[in-house]
């Protein structure tokens, strides 16, 4: 994922104080000894938007275009696992794929 | 009009292929699996004659083309083949695949037909599974089945129980489901069902055990279709949609779930997958599209983003996608975006430079507010990126680009002039450029605005420092150490700055200020890591003062650094410094004969060498012309091919070219080849302005740059081919016999012919002439990149040439080289590559300039000879 407020599930006109809030809570639920990478990412999008002076520059300057992930993830991002519908268990049962 | 046809004797009927020809053509086909060949000839074959085995042949031939069509997704012709094979072969039992065909395709009565009529003649695993299929189609609600069915039997017995459990599953009521999982007994037609949802209840907390739970569920089980979604869920995240990517629509919507994608984010992916990798303008619809849902300023960025590489190109895409065109301030932005793409730094300045104005056209605000800071940042991009400041000192040319830098980041500071980095990066940029005037000037302005600064605090330091200006000097040490006690930087310069000013007063005979910047100093260096270049002034102050106490003190001090070569080294550096001559301190210790006692003084002596290098100081020639010779008497000494590299190191880097050499060659001894030390005794042997290679030297530098290349050290064949390239081309003055398209380094002549001294054999070529078919073979701009000609201003040449023809260019590139060479004459040696200054730039061509290099360390080389006593 590359747009560091999506990382972070911050809205784009959030306040030095929502990052940090969103950075901490980010940690907290993926710390570094758990999934490395993800706490890369984390940290990476927090040091991207820390200050007024970092959100300005990564708006500015951040040219990546956007991946598949970054626009789900904007539209509507993963949540906790869902249990199928009976309908799609039917299906598979069916022999349907 | 018709072709009239041969009239003729009829020919006679050709005999067709024998049955052993056919038998074998038919199991060729077969092996081979082109089973609709195989069956034609099956078929052929028991015309002849009908035999068992070529019946159970042509079924299996039937069979293998079933599964064929099944997969291709032609079902109905599968079971048309099926239903052949059951004919031709009906003593045979019948295949799990026919039968789950019949179910896939709604014939579950004939399936059921099926396993009541040849039912028996399975073994009990395929019945198991074949029995399974009916288990997960009866718990789909699929009425054949239960019709089929006797009440007794248990899939029809445990059907309400594995109902209970999978609707328990799916309204998330845990408890029901663990009752009605223990209610289906082991044996069940519904076991698979059993793993699948005790997998999916230990997903979330224990994946592998999950996992380990679907591993039971066999490919030929009826609910192996929910074993493979399940299992695609349970994998990374990150690589969940590559899993699916060959999945089933069922599969990929129930895996998804699992995963815990939302029915928009499913539908999206569903949208978006189909436009994955063809180009921008896909995404730039599907944005277009999708803004309100997705965000229209968060749309619209992306979709920028999504432009520039193509531009300006794809400007027009945006607008074939349905949104609104770009304006003029997005086009700016996407132009700058792209303009970092270009390796070509004026690319960036002018369109970042463009938007920059833009932007100010449109009324930042005051300095310091959003809008304002958004321009310096505008302007500040091209150098945060590119670093040029930060390594470069002024250029002397007026249209060079770090000069367009340092305007963008000097109005920068009008618009944010709360930046301590741009002041600091500034000063610096001057005081490399020993511009302490204007550095003074940025520095004062930055500590106006920043007093406390420790990064302008310290520039201020090392700008006093260049300015010999040591009080100075301390007092912003010291504000750098009461802001940031540990900061060991700050507090090591302030020791150095004490030292040095120390060295000044001794110099200016002032001793009584020496002593108390000696003393200060001593404050200062708590871990007393300068003590010993501080006892020597203090007993180089002492000789100055009073003989005999200055020979006791250094004698002393001399002795606790171990007397030999480094210890000699030490006192002389510190002589140097003072003033006086190295032999005027050594004579005073005793130290008559200059000499390496031990390895282990030579180690000590190297590491010593190593620091005051990394000092920034180089080696003075008094002490080069002391310490070159009697340093190449300890070349043959036992030491590791790493403690040789380094010793070279060193000695190239201190200047001292007939040790580095004796090193050099020492090394070649004990390992004959090595890539490095060719380099470095070819390095060494470049000692003056005459002291050009000859053909054998580059032929072994060449081979040594191959050797180097083949055992992977990089860096060494790197350095060497560098080397290469600075005393390239030979052949362009070589004149060789074979003449100048001989390959320059093919040598012709007896390999021990190891002349080091310059080629005696006279050209045979006109360096003209030469130049020319040089540019023949190799191109301009190729010739110009061998004579250290940088992209820049090779594309400077190349515009010159659009403008005045190649000709032309190639008398101007002549004239240059003749102007360029001192002595381009028939005399000329192979020697280092001429400097070739671009042509000058037309009156529209403003990107001429070019960095200046950083300056060159005083150039203290003398050649006066040096006298020890």
């Amino acid at each position: 994922m590359s747009d560091p407020y999506l990382t972070l599930g911050l809205p784009p006109d959030a306040d030095d104080d929502a990052v940090h809030a969103a950075y901490l809570a980010a940690v907290k639920t993926c710390p570094p000894e758990r999934d490395p990478q993800r706490f890369q990412a984390i940290r990476a999008a927090y040091e991207s938007l820390r200050t007024q002076r970092a959100r300005l520059a990564q708006a500015l300057f951040d040219r990546e275009p956007p991946s598949l992930t970054d626009i789900l993830d904007r539209a509507d991002p993963v949540g906790a696992p869902r249990r199928p519908s009976r309908v799609l268990f039917d299906a598979l049962l069916r022999g349907g794929d | 009009m018709k072709k009239p046809r041969k009239v003729g004797p009829a020919a006679p009927k050709s005999k067709g292929p024998s049955a052993p020809a056919l038998l074998a053509l038919a199991q060729g086909h077969a092996a081979a699996g082109r089973w609709r060949e195989a069956t034609a000839s099956y078929k052929d074959l028991l015309k002849i004659e009908d035999r068992p085995q070529w019946r159970g042949e042509l079924a299996a031939a039937y069979a293998g083309r079933a599964r064929e069509l099944a997969a291709k997704g032609m079902p109905k012709e599968a079971l048309t083949l099926w239903e052949n094979r059951a004919q031709v072969a009906p003593e045979l039992p019948p295949d799990p695949d026919y039968f789950t065909l019949l179910l896939r395709l709604g014939q579950v009565q004939a399936a059921l037909d099926l396993l009541a009529r040849t039912g028996e003649r399975l073994d009990a695993a395929t019945l198991t599974a074949l029995r399974s299929h009916l288990a997960a189609l009866h718990l789909a609600a699929e009425p054949a089945v239960a019709a089929g069915l006797g009440a007794d039997d248990p899939i029809r017995v445990q059907g309400p129980v594995a109902t209970a459990a999978l609707d328990a599953y799916c309204r998330g009521d845990d408890n029901a489901l663990r009752d009605a999982l223990a209610a289906i007994p082991f044996r069940s037609p519904y076991r698979d069902l059993a793993q699948v949802l005790k997998a999916l209840q230990r997903a979330a907390t224990a994946p592998t055990e999950a996992s380990a739970l679907l591993e039971r569920i066999g490919d030929d089980s009826g609910f192996a279709p929910l074993r493979r979604a399940c299992a695609l869920a349970l994998g990374p995240a990150q690589t969940l949609t590559a899993r699916l990517a060959d999945a089933g629509n069922h599969t990929r919507r129930f895996a998804l779930t699992l995963a815990g994608w939302g029915d928009e984010r499913q539908a999206l992916w569903e949208e978006t997958r189909k436009v994955a990798g063809h180009g921008p303008q896909p995404l730039l619809r599907l944005l277009h599209r999708r803004r309100v849902l997705l965000g229209e300023d968060w749309a619209r960025r992306q979709a920028l983003r999504l432009l520039a590489p193509g531009f300006p190109k794809s400007a027009a895409l945006i607008a074939e996608g349905g949104a609104r065109r770009l304006s003029a301030e997005e086009r700016l932005l996407v132009a700058a975006w792209h303009a970092e793409d270009v390796n070509n730094p004026w690319e960036d300045i002018e369109a970042w430079s463009a938007y920059a104005h833009h932007l100010i056209q449109t009324g930042p605000g005051p300095a310091g507010s959003v809008g304002a800071l958004r321009v310096a940042l505008v302007l500040r991009r091209v150098d945060d990126q590119r670093e040029i400041l930060a390594k470069s000192a002024p250029s002397q040319e007026f249209d060079a680009s770090d000069r367009a830098l340092v305007d963008a980041l000097t109005l920068s500071l009008e618009y944010d002039p709360d930046a301590p980095e741009i002041y600091e990066r500034l000063v610096r940029y001057y005081l490399r450029g020993g511009d302490l005037k204007t550095a003074r000037h940025r520095l004062e302005q930055g500590l106006k605005r920043l007093p406390k600064d420790v990064g302008l605090l310290t520039a201020a330091l090392d700008l006093a420092l260049a300015g010999d200006a040591f009080k100075k000097a301390a007092r912003y040490a010291r504000e750098v150490l009461a802001l940031d006690p540990i900061n060991t930087g700050a507090r090591e310069r302030l020791v150095k700055a004490h030292l040095a000013h120390a060295r000044k007063q001794i110099r200016s005979a002032r001793a009584d200020l020496a002593r108390k910047e000696l003393e200060q100093a001593a404050a200062w260096d708590q871990g007393g890591r300068w003590h010993d270049r501080r006892d020597l002034l203090v007993g180089l102050l002492d000789l100055t003062e009073d003989e005999a106490r200055g020979r006791a003190a250094l004698g002393a001090q001399v002795a606790a650094l171990g007397g030999g070569l480094s210890a000699t080294l030490a006192l002389a550096l510190e002589a140097v410094a003072i003033g006086r001559t190295p032999a005027w301190a050594l004579k005073a210790v005793g130290l008559g004969k200059v000499k390496v006692s031990d390895q282990a003084d030579l180690t000590a002596f190297l590491a010593r060498l190593r620091a005051h290098l990394d000092g920034g100081d180089g080696l003075a020639a008094a002490l080069r012309l002391l310490f070159d010779k009697p340093l190449g008497a300890a070349a043959t000494w036992p030491l590791t091919p790493a403690e040789s590299e380094s010793a070279c190191d060193t000695l190239r880097r201190a200047g001292l070219s007939e040790a580095r050499r004796a090193f050099a060659e020492a090394a070649l001894k004990r390992w004959p080849g090595t890539p490095v030390f060719v380099l470095h005794q070819f390095e060494s042997r470049r000692t003056g302005p005459g002291s050009y290679p000859n053909r054998t030297e580059m032929a072994r530098l060449e081979d040594a740059m191959v050797q180097a290349q083949e055992s992977g050290d990089e860096r060494t064949a790197h350095r060497i081919e560098q080397v290469i390239m600075r005393y390239a081309p030979p052949g362009l003055f070589g004149g060789r016999s074979g003449g100048f398209f001989a390959n320059p380094f093919e040598d012709d002549f007896d390999d021990d012919d190891d002349d080091e001294g310059p080629d005696p054999r006279p050209f045979e070529l006109r360096p003209d002439d030469a130049l020319r078919a040089m540019i023949e073979i190799v191109g301009i701009d190729q010739l110009l990149k061998m004579a250290g000609i940088d992209a820049k201003e090779r594309a400077e040449f190349k515009q010159r040439e659009r403008e005045i023809g190649r000709a032309r260019m190639i008398e101007e590139i002549a004239e240059l080289m003749r102007e360029s060479l001192l002595d381009f004459g028939p005399g000329m040696r192979p020697g280092p590559a001429p400097r070739i200054n671009p042509p000058k730039p037309g009156p529209k061509d403003k990107r001429g300039g070019r960095q200046a290099p950083a300056p060159e360390p005083p150039n203290d080389d003398d050649p006066e000879q040096f006298e020890l006593f």
